[in-house]
């Protein structure tokens, strides 16, 4: 792939624009890089507490606070790629119009530090996860082997973020408005994602992908990518189960397929950026 | 294979200037659909035609607006040429203007590898010439000291530093030449001197014709975009000032 050739070529700019953004974000805080675990804590936090509230009676499922974190972070990793990268290209525009760079190691330096912030989040999780576990004796959470999987989900939830990120961020330097739209596309979709609740709530029978007999206007939910990344999250991170591998193969085509556009979509533009700007 | 570093053909670059009232996305639907022309274009530069050889110290002088700044940008690879052709040989390290891409909460010898990346260095290229460049901009004291804490002369003369450590084949000064005091002065032009004898091209844009004359074995006159001399130094200087001179009266007359 072009891309991935493209990048390695400039491994150490991209690693110096990683460190740069991940020091500017912590720069000045009293707190620092403990921001980085605080953060996903805190966002939980708020949604469990606002789900104990609207719940009215229903049953939440077990060790929810776990179950919750584990999409929250993954999803928040999506969403906050998206935004971030499509941030640094617009205010970047100095930058864009003083040197002649690979403009493409923004957006994917944007990426992979969220991800990289993504996985200093997991470990907390963890932690969570065994005190649910050997402490308050909820059976259906355990740490296991499954983590060994962590990469084969890993992969295509980063394909399809790449993908989506190179998309939006041409658009967005077209059009600026796209990133206002886009924070509220995110929170949008956060909650059509299943994060705070679980595909077998909406649709009981829902075996995986191909075991749909009848496609009703509930199933438009896994029509979702997202859905599907997170489900399989959870599977190896905190149930110890194994992925839905009919999903995880449609994410993997999804991935090429979003990572193929977006390049090529990037690709083609990148030249009128620095006029657009 | 040609011996000029840059050669451009008819090189021409243009704007467009959007209506104030038609958002971009209006325009472009507007073009799409029915083929409408809401757009007016500016030429910022138009049919450029200049060869640049190897040991070419080039001046471009001209007014504001001239396009200075452009021909640099499109020689650099920023700007696509919208007419024409360029053809550049070799590593072009553009300094538009100092201190872009810096990060003011790194250290001086973080920013020595960020900038550096930037201008399309190698990695083991800044390694080596690290202690170059930190004698060169004399910052010794502070290079581990975030560049949040350095003076704005600091910051330029690290940025030159960087620009001009390993001899780029193209080199572009835009009005970035005069920084620093007068000993970093005489040091940035005794090394603008070594790149013309190594045989790379040096681009300068400057206001100020002394330094043109004293530095440039050539000399480009733009005037709104188009080329109006170009060649030996002293020639075009005469008619660039011989051109104000002509203006000048007319201008007293206006503002009357």
């Amino acid at each position: 792939m072009n891309i991935a050739r493209e990048l390695y070529q400039h491994r150490d700019l991209m690693r110096l624009l990683m460190q740069s953004s991940l020091l500017k974000s912590t720069s000045g805080t009293k707190l620092g890089a403990l921001w980085w675990v605080i953060d996903p804590l805190l966002m939980t936090l708020v949604y469990v507490v606002l789900v104990q509230f609207i719940r009215g009676g229903g049953k939440l499922l077990p060790a929810y606070p776990v179950f919750v974190m584990c999409g929250l972070v993954a999803w928040k990793c999506t969403a906050t790629c998206l935004s971030a990268s499509i941030t640094k290209m617009i205010t970047s525009d100095r930058l864009i119009k003083s040197y002649s760079f690979p403009i493409i190691s923004l957006p994917i330096s944007a990426v992979l530090v969220n991800f990289y912030l993504f996985f200093i989040a997991i470990i907390p999780l963890f932690g969570f996860t065994l005190v649910y576990h050997y402490v308050l004796n909820v059976e259906e959470v355990n740490l296991g082997w499954t983590i060994v999987l962590l990469p084969i989900v890993i992969l295509p939830h980063l394909m399809i973020t790449i993908g989506l990120t190179l998309m939006f961020c041409t658009l967005a330097v077209f059009v600026q408005d796209v990133a206002n739209m886009t924070t509220h596309i995110m929170r949008i979709g956060w909650y059509f994602s299943a994060g705070l609740y679980s595909i077998s709530q909406v649709m009981p029978d829902y075996k995986g992908l191909w075991a749909i007999e009848e496609f009703t206007w509930k199933h438009i939910l896994i029509l979702n990518p997202m859905v599907h990344v997170l489900e399989a999250y959870r599977s190896v991170l905190i149930y110890v189960r194994m992925p839905d591998f009919s999903a995880l193969a449609v994410l993997y085509v999804l991935g090429f397929i979003f990572i193929a556009l977006g390049y090529r979509v990037f690709n083609h533009y990148q030249i009128h950026f620095a006029k657009v700007l | 294979m040609s011996d000029s570093l840059i050669k451009t053909n008819n090189l021409g670059i243009c704007f467009r200037i959007v209506d104030k009232f038609n958002n971009r996305l209006k325009n472009i639907l507007a073009r799409k659909l029915e083929g409408k022309k809401l757009q007016q274009k500016f030429w910022a530069l138009k049919n450029i035609n200049i060869q640049i050889e190897h040991g070419d110290v080039v001046g471009i002088i001209g007014r504001n607006g001239a396009g200075k700044t452009t021909l640099c940008s499109a020689i650099s690879g920023i700007y696509k040429p919208d007419e024409g052709k360029v053809k550049v040989n070799g590593h072009v390290v553009p300094i538009l203007s100092l201190g872009i891409g810096m990060n003011v909460f790194m250290t001086g010898r973080e920013n020595i590898h960020l900038c550096g990346s930037l201008m399309g260095f190698k990695r083991k290229d800044l390694i080596a010439k690290e202690q170059d460049i930190i004698d060169f901009a004399d910052i010794e004291m502070f290079i581990d000291q975030p560049v949040k804490s350095y003076s704005s002369g600091m910051i330029s003369r690290l940025a030159f530093a960087v620009a001009t450590c390993s001899e780029p084949d193209i080199l572009i000064l835009d009005e970035v030449f005069s920084v620093g005091d007068v000993s970093f002065q005489r040091k940035s032009q005794e090394r603008v001197k070594a790149m013309r004898q190594h045989a790379k091209a040096v681009l300068l844009v400057s206001h100020s014709l002394d330094t043109v004359k004293d530095f440039c074995s050539k000399c480009l006159w733009l005037d709104k975009g188009e080329q109006k001399a170009y060649g030996p130094v002293d020639e075009v200087i005469r008619l660039y000032e011989a051109d104000l001179e002509k203006q000048k009266p007319l201008k007293v007359m206006t503002t009357n």
